[in-house]
Order: structure tokens, then sequence, then C-alpha cells
């Protein structure tokens, strides 16, 4: 794996991405960020899933280089990788202060902020994304949904025509040109706009006919709208894809 | 029971209005124009003084987490409002625990424990309460969910409760939890709907699970879940069960936590929407002829607005965008969000939680019981909610939640809530507790709502609403008529209108394992001095009144 330049490392932020419940693999190319070759091994392993090891591999390595911002920016991205953005943040936080140029993190700072419920925080992260990487489509479809939270909804809009501008031409990126496309549809059911909700969604389904929160939110369209056969077909498609995510999370034996 | 006091009594004007004018009392302070949000907490001095039980603490099982519920009854029918306390036991012997407790409102906020005069004897392990008339004799009555068969207390009007479970036919023994009345058939009488949560047993607990790699307590998954139940209400003091009837078994079993029932799509019909833990919410619409189709998916109630299936808890309703359907809002599970489903049309549902504000904010957060209500008495709904983590183990660095939680309050700003935190709120609401179930209701007839909260495996706490006197009516429905048993109009909507403004609310008692104040309750604007409002009476029938007086309490009987 070459890992000069941090080509790939964006792709690990589907991880963050809470449009579909669905984290995977990375799929896209994203501005590059130089990572200091002893860390590759570690990145590495996060890559592989192998987190435990790599958090005590990269431990080691801040033991030893206390100041590697890159070091506490796999620190963190270990517990990214685990939903647990608690013990994630504080590590982002001291990347982001001892290499305020290395932009990847910001973009995971920016969702570790987002899913602790900060959303000015999460904002201002990846504003400083966008500002050293602004062609980082992601980044704005983050701007887009925080846009959204705040009832913002002609910003939330640029943001997500943004995202599906920068990712649109790039085959790799069409899951996340795909969830842009589902949170128009969210967009245009707030304002009421049903049809150009439907298109939206549909879209998003064509690309990515994995998304089952699009055709959750189609089929309510498609009933709304009186299209109850297409609207039970729709909904057909969001059981079936949303029970095979399931099965492939694993569901929980006895718990949640 | 205590003596009537002045200003609980009632006088049946044209409308059948109580003007009780400034009734407040010692409490009273100079009317202000400024909306105030703040509240005080009260242990002792209100002389409450239980701390509940659920099993051990810390949780060790999932039988222990949910809490006791708390129920609003005005027992002696003295114009205040009482509280009955479900208590819970201990996994070494779920039928006999401390037992729970009945308190006598005696006002100034100061309360009496009545149970053992009020001849109640329930030391089962119970969860939630409905209270209601259901024998239509003019006095409420309480419903027990338990863990084991649930209880039905007839209110003998002498201040005594006795246990006429097995008579009336009431006593599922499965695991209840909320439940609600309502005249689902619109006979009359108060038909009576039980949520029940899953199959558990105390003397065989299950063994452990994960959460977010964190060894915890089992559960809901692995448990079988279990189907609620339908009761009509036969009018000679007997239930019976008509769930498979009804058409409520045609949903899968669930996972059920919370219950209300009223009429979301102003049919003259009630229906029953059942929260469910971490599975999709149902919404058994009423067909008519004791039929019920669920409609959660289709309506798009069922699941937030990814299709995301919510570990719903608490269940607030109020008219959020003011288009005359009842939104709900439910609160749900830490790192999800609470939901906002606004009621489109009365059909169709959509999440809307962004919109109002209530989204991200919520997410480190497990939230139980909430409500809306015009706390700071300025013409619009704030939302007030209770949180806590079912895990003992929560902290936010191994969940992103901790165990014990602040209260969430917000104030309606505009079209959006803003979530307040200075400290006028109260010290309470800025403090970190285990709270579960909550009652909301004007305890002490100063004009605005208090709230009764309850800590698992800790204090009953009052919060007074603090309030310096802003401007606010109330209206508490009577339907008297001989073929009526349903008196206080549950399932009723009245609406509120005047110069510039309209207001909406819906007479209920469910929730969270908890019954609430059966009366309307409306802030007002300072310069509003009267009111038109039209009653819709949960059989549809429609009743206008051109002028109430406003800061009254006002008794409306149907004509």
């Amino acid at each position: 794996m070459n890992l000069g330049t941090l080509a790939v490392m964006l792709l690990l932020m589907a991880a963050g991405c809470r449009d579909q419940g669905d984290p995977g693999q990375a799929t896209a190319d994203a501005p590059s960020a130089t990572l200091n070759p002893d860390l590759e091994p570690i990145f590495a392993l996060i890559s592989q899933n192998q987190l435990g090891l790599a958090r005590d591999r990269v431990t080691g390595y801040l033991q030893q280089n206390p100041d590697s911002g890159q070091a506490q920016f796999l620190l963190g991205l270990t517990y990214h990788r685990e939903k647990r953005y608690a013990l994630a943040r504080p590590h982002f936080a001291k990347a982001a202060e001892f290499s305020p140029q290395f932009h990847p993190t910001y973009h995971f700072f920016g969702w570790c902020l987002y899913y602790l419920g900060e959303t000015e925080q999460a904002r201002t992260a990846f504003q400083e994304h966008l500002r050293l990487a602004p062609t980082e489509g992601d980044s704005h479809f983050a701007l887009g949904l925080l846009a959204m939270d705040a009832d913002q909804l002609d910003e939330a809009e640029r943001r997500f025509r943004k995202a599906i501008d920068l990712q649109s031409d790039n085959p790799r990126r069409q899951r996340d040109v795909a969830k842009a496309h589902a949170r128009l549809g969210d967009l245009y059911i707030r304002r009421e706009q049903l049809e150009s909700a439907k298109i939206h969604l549909q879209t998003a389904t064509n690309l990515w006919p994995q998304h089952y929160a699009a055709y959750y939110k189609l089929h309510l369209v498609l009933n709304r709208l009186g299209e109850p056969k297409a609207a039970e077909e729709a909904f057909q498609q969001y059981r079936l894809w949303q029970q095979r995510a399931e099965q492939r999370r694993g569901l929980p034996g006895q718990g949640r | 029971m205590s003596p009537l006091r002045p200003c609980a009594q009632f006088s049946c004007l044209a409308v059948c209005a109580a003007l009780l004018a400034n009734c407040a009392g010692e409490d009273s302070q100079a009317p202000s124009n400024e909306p105030v949000l703040g509240f005080s907490t009260l242990l002792g001095e209100t002389s409450i003084n239980l701390t509940t039980t659920s099993g051990t603490q810390p949780s060790t099982q999932i039988l222990e987490v949910n809490g006791g519920g708390l129920g609003l009854i005005d027992f002696d029918n003295d114009g205040d409002l009482d509280l009955f306390v479900a208590n819970g036991a201990t996994l070494s012997d779920p039928e006999n625990g401390p037992g729970s407790r009945l308190y006598e409102n005696l006002g100034g906020l100061r309360f009496k424990d009545v149970t053992g005069a009020a001849g109640i004897h329930l030391t089962r392990w119970a969860m939630g309460v409905a209270v209601g008339d259901y024998d239509g004799d003019g006095l409420d009555d309480l419903y027990v969910t338990c863990y084991g068969p649930n209880v039905l207390l007839r209110n003998d009007g002498e201040g005594r409760f006795a246990d006429v479970t097995k008579r009336a036919g009431v006593g599922d023994s499965r695991w209840g939890t909320s439940c609600a009345f309502g005249d689902i058939d619109n006979d009359g009488d108060l038909d009576l709907f039980v949520v029940n949560y899953l199959e558990f047993d105390a003397a065989n607990p299950p063994g452990r699970s994960h959460f977010k790699g964190v060894e915890v307590m089992a559960g809901p998954h692995g448990l079988p879940a279990q189907h609620d139940i339908l009761y009509e209400n036969l009018g000679d003091g007997t239930f019976r069960d008509i769930t498979a009837a009804a058409g409520c078994l045609a949903a899968q079993p669930g996972y059920g936590l919370g219950v209300i029932i009223i009429d979301f799509d102003a049919d003259g019909r009630q229906d029953i929407f059942v929260g469910n833990d971490s599975m999709t919410n149902f919404l058994f619409h009423n067909l008519g002829a004791k039929r019920f189709e669920e409609r959660g998916v289709f309506s798009g109630i069922a699941a937030n607005i990814d299709g995301g299936e919510q570990a719903t808890m608490g269940i607030a309703v109020a008219d959020v965008d003011a288009n005359g359907y009842p939104d709900l809002f439910t609160t749900n599970f830490s790192s999800d969000t609470n939901t906002l489903h606004l009621s489109l049309d009365g059909t169709f549902f959509d999440d809307r939680t962004q919109q109002f504000g209530l989204a991200l904010t919520s997410r480190p957060y497990l939230g139980w019981s909430c409500g809306f209500f015009d706390f700071d008495l300025d013409g619009d709904e704030d939302l007030l909610m209770f949180n806590s983590h079912v895990y003992p183990q929560a902290t936010m660095d191994a969940m992103d939640s901790d165990y014990e939680q602040t209260p969430l309050l917000f104030e309606r700003d505009g079209g959006r809530f803003a979530r307040r935190t200075e400290p006028q709120i109260g010290s309470f609401l800025n403090e970190r507790h285990r709270d579960r179930a909550a009652v909301f209701g004007d305890l002490d007839h100063d004009g605005d709502i208090d709230v009764i909260v309850s800590e698992l495996n800790g204090p009953i706490r009052v919060l007074r609403n603090d309030h310096p006197g802003g401007n606010w009516l109330s209206i508490e429905l009577r339907d008297e008529r001989e073929t009526s048993r349903n008196h206080r109009g549950l399932g009723s909507r009245i609406e509120l209108t005047y110069p510039n403004g309209a207001q909406r609310r819906w007479i209920y008692t469910g929730g969270y394992q908890a019954s609430i104040a059966p009366y309307a309750h409306f802030g007002l604007p300072a310069d509003v001095i009267d009111v038109a409002t039209v009653i819709v009476w949960p059989d549809g029938y429609t009743q206008r009144i051109e002028s109430l007086q406003t800061k009254t309490r006002h008794v409306i009987r149907r004509q």
C-alpha cells in the first residue's frame, strides 16, 4: 500500500457518516496529505480494522514522539472507527494543535463533534478542512447536514449540490453522491416539493441500490403522492437492504 | 379526605365555568409580562419521603432500569391533583417490594402519605399508571401495570381503593409497562390499552451482552417481545380482551414502553400510538367498529427520517406546527436523536426534528418522560424531558453518554426550540440524576405547570414552577350525561382563539408509565383577557364557547 500520500485516508471517513448506517470501505480519492512513513504500518492496521493493535502501536510511538500530531490523529482514528467519539475527540484536538496543516484531522474531528452533538464546533472543523482541502466533497456534505439541523435549507442545498458536483465524475464516489441526493430528497420533503424529492431519492437509489434509508424516504414520498404500488416496492427494497446491512454488521445477540 | 378549599370549588355558570381568577393563595406574586423559565426543587418539604425501589443500584438486569411510574389523580375530588407512585421491588422477591404509594395533595405543594388509609397494598413490582374512571361513577380509578399481574384499583369515593382486578378481568401477568384509558369504541366508557415489554424470568435472568464494546445487561434484543393488550370496557365493571378481534395482533410483538390514545386524524375515533424499544413504533389507526389497522410504517411515524428503528421511551403531544393535528415527540436512546414527527394531515407524519432544533443536541442523552407545556406562560409550548442511561457502565468515554444525566429544557423560540441552561432555570435542571417517569400539572393552583419526577432508586422530587404570575387559563372537561362514563372527556381536543393567536390541546393521560393532569393548560400573551373556545369531544361532538376569562380554571360541562 502506497501511503506516501494520504490519498486513501479520507476513504475511511465513511465510517463516520451517519447517512446510511452502513459504513464500509472507502472508495474515493481525496486531496493528498503526507503521512510520516513511520506511521504507515499503523495506518495499515487501522485500514485492516486491527484497531487494538494499531492503538498499542501508536501509543508506543507517542511515548517516543509526544508532539506528533499525525500519531494523535491515528490514535483518534482508532476510536473513531469504533464510534467512540468522546475518546477520539481529545486526540483529534491535539492533532490539530500539533499539526495544524494536516487537513484530514479536521474532517474526522468534524464528524466526531457532529456525533457528540456539538454542532458549532463541528461546523468550524469542517470549514477548516475545506479551507485546507477545498475540493473535499464530504465536508460540504457534512456542512449541508449541519445546515439542515439549523433549518438553513438554502445553505444546505448549496452544500449538497457542491458535494455532488465535486464527486459525481468520480466512479469511486457514487455512494457519496447518492447520499447527497438522498439529503436533497429530505430537503425537498421539508419544502413540500414531493416530486422533486422523489427524483432525488430515485437518483440516490439508482446510484447506490443498497441505500435503504433512501428507499424508506422514497416509500413515504410515494405514499403521499398516491402511488401505493411503487411505494410498496420501495418499502420492500428498504427492508431487503436494511436486513442485509444488519446481517453484515451482526445483529446483537442479547442487547442493542 | 381533605375538606374542599375555597379555591378548589367550582360553580356551574352558563358554560359551567368555574371562575377562580387569581386563586393563587399565598404563593401569588405580582404579575409579570416577561416569560420566565425556572423551577425550584422541593424534596423534604413536600413530605414525599420516598426513595423508590427498582431492584438494586446499580442495575444489573433490564427489569431494573425502567423505574416506577407516576400518576396524577384527584382521588378525593377536592379539585387538586394527588399523586400515585408505582414502586418496584427486587429481583430476589419481585412480589414483595416496599409498595406503591398514594399521596394526598394538602395544598401548598405539601403531600401526605395516605396509602394505608386508602387501603392500597400493592407490593408487587409496579411499573406504569393509568388514571381514569373506568366504572363511570365520577371517581378516578387506578390501573397499574406490573412485572406480574396488573392491578385495577377502584376508587370507592370514601378515600379507599379496592382491588377489583379479578372481577374486571384485567390482571394480565406479563411484564406491563405503560397503559392508558380511552374510549376507543365511542360507547361512552373508558377502554384500556396495556403495553407489554418482554419475557423476563427474574429467577433465571439472562446473561450478559455488549454495547460499544462494554459488557452490559442483556436485552431487549434476544429476549422475546410481547404483544400488547386492548381491553374493551363492557360497561358492567368488566373488560374483555379484544386485541385479536380488533386487529392489534396483526402487528408483530413489540418491546413496548410507551402509549397514548388520541384521535390523530380528527375522524371522531381514538387512535393508539405505541412507542417500542429498539424497533418500529405502532400506530393503530381506528377504523371504527372496534377494528384497528397498524399504520406505523405507512404513516411515517414508525421510524426516524432514515427509517431507523429507535428505542422510544417518552411521548409528548402538541400541535407544534399549528396545523390542527397532533404532533408527536419521542425520546430515544443515546447516540441517536430524539424525534419530532409532525402530523402533516392526520394521516402522514414527517420527521422534522432537525427543523425545530431538537436533533443533534440530544445525541449524548437517553430520554425518558417528556412533556410539552407552556412553562413560561408566553403563549407557546416548551419542552421538558428527563434523561439517564440504562447502563450503569455508561460514561462519555465508554459510550459517548453518561449514566446520570441532566434534564433537557427547550423553550419555544419562534419556529425553533432553544435549549435553556442558565442558572435561573433552577439547579435541578443543570444537575445529573437517574430520572425516569414524570408528571405535569398545576399542583399548587398558581396558574403555571409544576412537575413531579421520579429518580431510579432515588427520591421523588417536586419541581415548583417559579413563574411570578403570567397569563394563563386551564380547562377541565366534564361529561355528566347519563350515557357517558368518560366523565373527564379523555381524548377531547380543545381549541382556543384570541386576537392574533390560537392554541390547541388534547386531553390524554398516557406517555411513559405515567398519567399526567387530565386537563388542558394554556399560557397566553399578556394582553389577552378572554378567549373563544371550541371543544371537540372524543366522539366528534363540537361545543363552542364564545368567551372564557383568562387567569381562571374553568370546568366545562358537555351540553
